[in-house]
């Protein structure tokens, strides 16, 4: 797993409840790299669900939750980064349709070695988009997130609704309706 | 405090990250370095490969390019729009256009017109799939117009991923694609040859596996499939399936097993069904180059062909029942003719018991020698399948031998093969007896026939000779001076010894008639001059009595008829004789009329009326009855034989006429008798031949020579002719007559029928023989006698019945010595004559036209008409190489100069045929044919008046 996701997730738990939990999370979980996150480092994805795990138990707030607060805000670090990816596309809707073919096609360039979920997205009229997410990783509530984070930023009038299509979130369903 | 340490914590974990992506950059950078390195090699590499390649590119191009310039199919390629940019020689070869021709040219003009929207919209459909390589048919055609039949590789050509152009191979399919339409076709027929079958037929290949079975055939074994299901299933399989079907199953299946272990022909296996059908199985192996290349199975219903051969048989057995209760004895033999069945009433005809028969050699056992080469003829017809009926001896068991007939015919079983014949027996010993008894009847009869012929011609000449002397005699007492009593002697001897003479001659026609001795001769003869010489005879007959006769002809009768002259003759002078004899006054008249006209065949009625004393209406049934007269009175007061009707009757039917009488009493009666003739062409002259003898004095210088052996006969002749101062001699038989003809001239020459030594037949042979043609006039005792037509065949003139009355002696002198002489009576009908031009050959012209000018008239116009412009074409056809059309006009042409009396000319164009057929050189041919020309124009005026003198002539109109 691409070391951004742990450098912001560690600059999220630092901003939202302070050095002090981040520094408490890291020494609680059994980290291999010590918690040292670079942005162009690769690290187990693993340390990501033991961080998530033990802030879960201190702040009583269920993982899944946290994963989906977690995708919300790295959207916007994310659009911040690559804002030219998202001014080439009109809408939220656009931007999902092309995510595999565009996005995760750059993506794998940059990095030959990054493990991406699967995306397929279709139609299921003109007002709903269904996104099928299939991952191994199970980040299911993550990309809820970012779906949510998505609609906000190109301000869609739009809801979002994921169904489970397996038992262990590894494949969902995500229902993105205009409204 | 513990902040410090969160921070501290967070440094060092910062200090950590930080070195650890420095790290990560440094690597990324030396790789970096490194991949630099590597391309910048590659780069030159690649240029030095790029040199190398495009080196080899140039050698393989020119490599391909050579192959595609020698290669044998055509190879092109064109651009998107379809021109052509590039074409091989071998495009010139194959397509007739030159290379410069196609190139710029589109490809439509080259694809068949029917097939061009099939073939663009092939384009299209590879453009638009992307299909680089595809393949396809069509025709096209050449530059003089032929089709050919092409198969085509084609390959896109891209730039920037679109399709700039084409490349094709294009191979010339022409003779494939016949090859496989004559294929299918073949197939398509034997498809249907074998569908329509009658035969339920099942092929199969090597490996037993169906490859073609008929609805026949599964209609036959009730498989409910179509016949292409069959196909690839195992014919043993299918063999098991429909066992069941047959009387006996496991025979069926392991037949087939070994049918095909032994691969051997067998037809005609015939295969019993439970159902009752009968199945006829050919089982056929297909060998080809030695190796069996499948099996074909063929399969007849035959059940209607046994049972109808059942029928057959035992209709066959009934029959042979029947016919051995009709007293015919059946025996039937094999192809040897050895008894394979004696049937009991054959057997009992022989008197041999059946077992005593059957095995044994028919011929030897019961068959006389003389009888065996025309049985074993027979034997041979059998086994050709030809049946007979024939008569032969039979021996018995006793030795006795009986006749029998015998109707033989072969006996074919049931494939039709001659195993044998039948022979049916009649016995016809008794019918033979009796035929052998008929036989000699039958002799015996003709014998005493001819005798009885024999004994009637020689009574007629012993009989009437003496009469005829008596007669002759009775005349010449007349002649005598005779006182008043003697005179009434002589006249009732004269009128006994006629009366004696009208029985006897009516006795002698009525045995003949009755003996069937008289027959019909037809031939051509001039009916108004006979009817004219009776009226002439009945007209001296009536002088000094008070009844009048009289002739009446239709003149519709214009032609001589062909009947017989001597029975039309005979007929009406007994009638006339009758009328006369019952007439005392008042008239007789004989009215001769065409009564119908039907194509040749003319129906003339001649009507014989009187006004005598009548017939009572009884009586009239009568009259034409043998021996019937009126009454007795009419007998005693009349005489006669009572028979004279009768002939006449028996005459008329002989000729296929009739004749019916109306009478009433009293006032007269009527005869009419209607005779069929047939007409010729040729005009009868009108003329009285016969002239009036007033005249004997004409005759005075005429020498006749009378041959006659009866002395009575000769004086009473010589006595006449004496009398009539005609110079004569005499001859007593044939030979002594020739002898004198030979030494002295005479003008004609009486000549008796029957002599001794040489009679009066043969004698004329001999005379016209030599070559003399003076009249010569047969004296015969009948004119009903054979002896007459052959008189006239032979060459004599004319006849004189005997016995005849002076006048009848006089006038037939005068018809024959007068009417050739220049007789004054004659010069009239002389002069009418035409007499043609000397420079004509006038004796073949007289012989050819025989007086009838219209005729000659009409055969010189064609002369003119016809033949002239056909000679006029022999210049142009002399000209030919083949002389056969010239020769061919020549013989057309000879006979016709002979025509016009030109018969020199038609010798000389006889000659110019044999030098034509003899292929004489043109030179020859044109030198006779001008030579002819000459001649020919030397006549033409004389030919061109004669056609003028024959238009005028009076006797044509």
């Amino acid at each position: 797993m691409k070391g951004l996701i742990f450098t912001e997730f560690i600059d999220m738990i630092e901003e939202k409840y302070g050095l002090e939990m981040a520094d408490y999370l890291i020494n609680t979980s059994e980290l291999p790299s010590k918690g040292a996150y670079t942005a162009v480092g690769t690290y187990n994805h693993h340390e990501l669900f033991q961080l998530v795990g033990h802030l879960s138990e201190k702040i009583k707030i269920p993982p899944h939750e946290i994963f989906r607060e977690f995708g919300k805000y790295l959207f916007f670090v994310l659009a911040k980064s690559y804002q030219d990816f998202l001014d080439n596309v009109e809408s939220a809707f656009d931007f999902l349709s092309a995510f595999e073919i565009y996005i995760h096609v750059e993506v794998q360039k940059l990095y030959p070695d990054a493990e991406l979920p699967h995306l397929h997205t279709s139609w299921e009229d003109e007002n709903t988009l269904i996104l099928i997410y299939h991952s191994e990783r199970k980040l299911a509530d993550f990309a809820y997130g970012l779906i949510e984070s998505c609609l906000e930023y190109y301000q869609e009038n739009a809801e979002v609704r994921m169904e489970r299509l397996s038992d262990d979130n590894s494949k969902v369903k995500f229902i993105i309706k205009k409204s | 405090m513990e902040v410090i340490e969160q921070l501290k914590r967070k440094v060092e974990r910062e200090r950590k990250a930080r070195k650890q992506a420095e790290r990560i950059l440094e690597e990324k950078a030396l790789e970096l370095y490194k991949t630099n390195l590597q391309l910048k090699a590659l780069n030159e590499r690649l240029e030095k490969k790029v040199t190398e390649r495009t080196k080899e590119l140039e050698q393989s191009e020119a490599r391909y390019r050579q192959l595609v310039e020698t290669a044998h199919d055509i190879i092109f390629k064109s651009n998107f729009e379809g021109y052509f940019t590039y074409a091989n020689p071998i495009a010139e070869e194959k397509l007739g256009y030159s290379t410069e021709e196609i190139v710029g040219q589109h490809f439509s003009k080259l694809v068949h017109e029917n097939h061009v929207e099939k073939v663009k919209g092939f384009y299209e459909n590879i453009i638009r799939s992307q299909v680089e390589r595809s393949y396809f048919e069509f025709p096209v055609r050449n530059k003089s117009g032929e089709v050919l039949w092409v198969g085509q590789n084609v390959q896109l050509i891209f730039e920037n991923d679109q399709v700039i152009g084409f490349t094709g191979v294009v191979r010339d399919i022409t003779r494939q694609k016949k090859a496989e339409q004559e294929l299918l076709s073949a197939k398509l027929r034997l498809t249907h040859l074998i569908a329509n079958l009658q035969s339920g037929v099942l092929m199969q290949d090597a490996h037993k596996e169906i490859i073609v079975a008929n609805q026949t055939f599964c209609k036959m074994f009730q498989i409910p499939l179509q016949p292409e299901e069959l196909v690839g299933s195992n014919c043993i399989e299918s063999a098991e399936s429909v066992k069941d079907l047959f009387t006996d199953p496991e025979c069926f299946t392991s037949d087939i097993s070994r049918l095909l272990r032994e691969k051997k022909l067998i037809l005609g296996d015939e295969l019993v069904m439970k159902d009752g059908r009968i199945l006829e199985r050919d089982f056929i192996p297909i060998v080809t180059d030695d190796e069996y290349i499948g099996y074909l199975w063929q399969y007849r219903d035959v059940t209607e062909n046994r049972k109808a051969h059942e029928r057959i048989k035992k209709s066959e057995e009934k029959y042979r029942g029947i016919i051995e209760n009709m007293e015919l004895g059946l025996l039937e033999v094999d192809r040897d003719g050895k008894i394979t069945r004696a049937f009991d009433r054959f057997c009992e005809m022989l008197g041999y018991a059946p077992q005593e028969l059957k095995g044994k050699e028919a011929i030897s056992t019961f068959v006389p020698a003389k009888y065996h080469n025309v049985l074993k003829k027979q034997t041979e017809d059998r086994k050709l399948g030809k049946a007979n009926v024939y008569e032969v001896e039979l021996l018995k068991k006793s030795g006795e031998a009986i006749w029998v007939m015998l109707s033989g015919a072969p006996i074919f079983d049931e494939q039709g093969k001659i195993t044998g014949s039948i022979g049916i027996h009649y016995n016809i010993t008794r019918q033979k007896k009796l035929q052998q008894a008929l036989r000699v009847a039958k002799q015996k009869a003709e014998e005493a026939q001819a005798a009885e012929k024999d004994f009637l011609a020689k009574m007629s000449h012993e009989i009437r000779t003496p009469l005829n002397a008596v007669v002759g005699m009775v005349h010449l007492l007349y002649e005598t001076p005779l006182n008043p009593e003697q005179t009434e002697y002589v006249d009732i001897l004269k009128s006994a010894s006629k009366l004696l003479q009208g029985l006897i001659n009516d006795i002698l026609d009525i045995s003949k008639i009755n003996a069937g001795h008289i027959e019909v001769q037809k031939h051509e003869f001039n009916l108004l001059e006979l009817i004219h010489s009776i009226g002439k005879i009945f007209e001296i007959k009536l002088d000094n009595c008070p009844v009048s006769f009289g002739v009446t002809i239709d003149p519709n009768i214009t032609k001589n008829v062909i009947g017989d002259d001597l029975l039309l003759n005979q007929i009406l002078v007994n009638l006339l004789s009758n009328a006369l004899k019952f007439t005392e006054q008042g008239n007789v008249t004989l009215d001769v009329k065409l009564l119908e006209k039907n194509g040749d065949t003319l129906l003339i009625q001649f009507t014989i009326s009187d006004t005598g004393i009548g017939i009572p209406e009884e009586k009239l049934e009568d009259i034409f009855k043998n021996f019937k007269q009126v009454d007795r009175e009419v007998q005693r007061k009349f005489g006669g034989t009572g028979l004279g009707l009768a002939i006449v009757k028996q005459l008329v039917e002989l000729q296929n006429g009739n004749v019916s009488v109306s009478s009433r009493l009293g006032k007269g009666s009527t005869f009419k008798v209607i005779l069929p003739y047939s007409e010729t062409n040729h005009p009868a002259s009108n003329g009285y031949k016969i002239q009036s003898v007033d005249s004997p004095e004409l005759l005075h210088n005429y020498t006749i020579l009378v041959a006659e052996d009866n002395p009575m006969n000769r004086k009473y002749v010589g006595r006449l002719l004496e009398k009539w101062g005609v110079q004569h001699e005499f001859a007593i038989n044939g030979k002594i007559a020739i002898d004198k003809i030979e030494k002295k001239k005479y003008d004609l020459v009486l000549m008796d029928v029957q002599m001794p030594e040489l009679d009066g037949i043969t004698a004329t042979k001999v005379i016209r023989e030599k070559k003399y043609d003076m009249p010569i006039l047969a004296l015969t005792a009948s004119a009903l006698s054979e002896q007459v037509h052959e008189a006239l065949t032979i060459g004599m003139s004319d006849y004189l019945p005997k016995p005849f009355a002076p006048e009848q002696l006089k006038n037939i002198l005068h018809k024959h010595l007068l009417s050739t002489t220049q007789n004054p009576a004659s010069i009239h009908e002389e002069s009418l004559q035409f007499q043609f031009h000397e420079m004509l050959d006038q004796a073949h012209l007289d012989a050819i036209y025989e007086g009838d000018m219209e005729y000659a008239l009409e055969m010189f116009e064609l002369f003119f008409k016809v033949i002239l412009p056909d000679f006029e074409q022999l210049q142009e056809l002399v000209k030919l190489r083949s002389k056969e059309e010239f020769r061919r006009m020549v013989h057309k042409l000879k006979p016709s100069f002979s025509m016009i009396g030109l018969t020199e000319l038609t010798h000389d164009m006889s000659t110019m045929e044999e030098l034509a057929s003899a292929k004489k050189s043109r030179q020859v041919l044109e030198e006779k044919l001008h030579q002819i020309q000459t001649k020919l124009n030397e006549y033409l005026p004389i030919i061109k008046n004669e056609l003028q003198r024959l238009k005028n002539n009076p006797i044509i109109e």
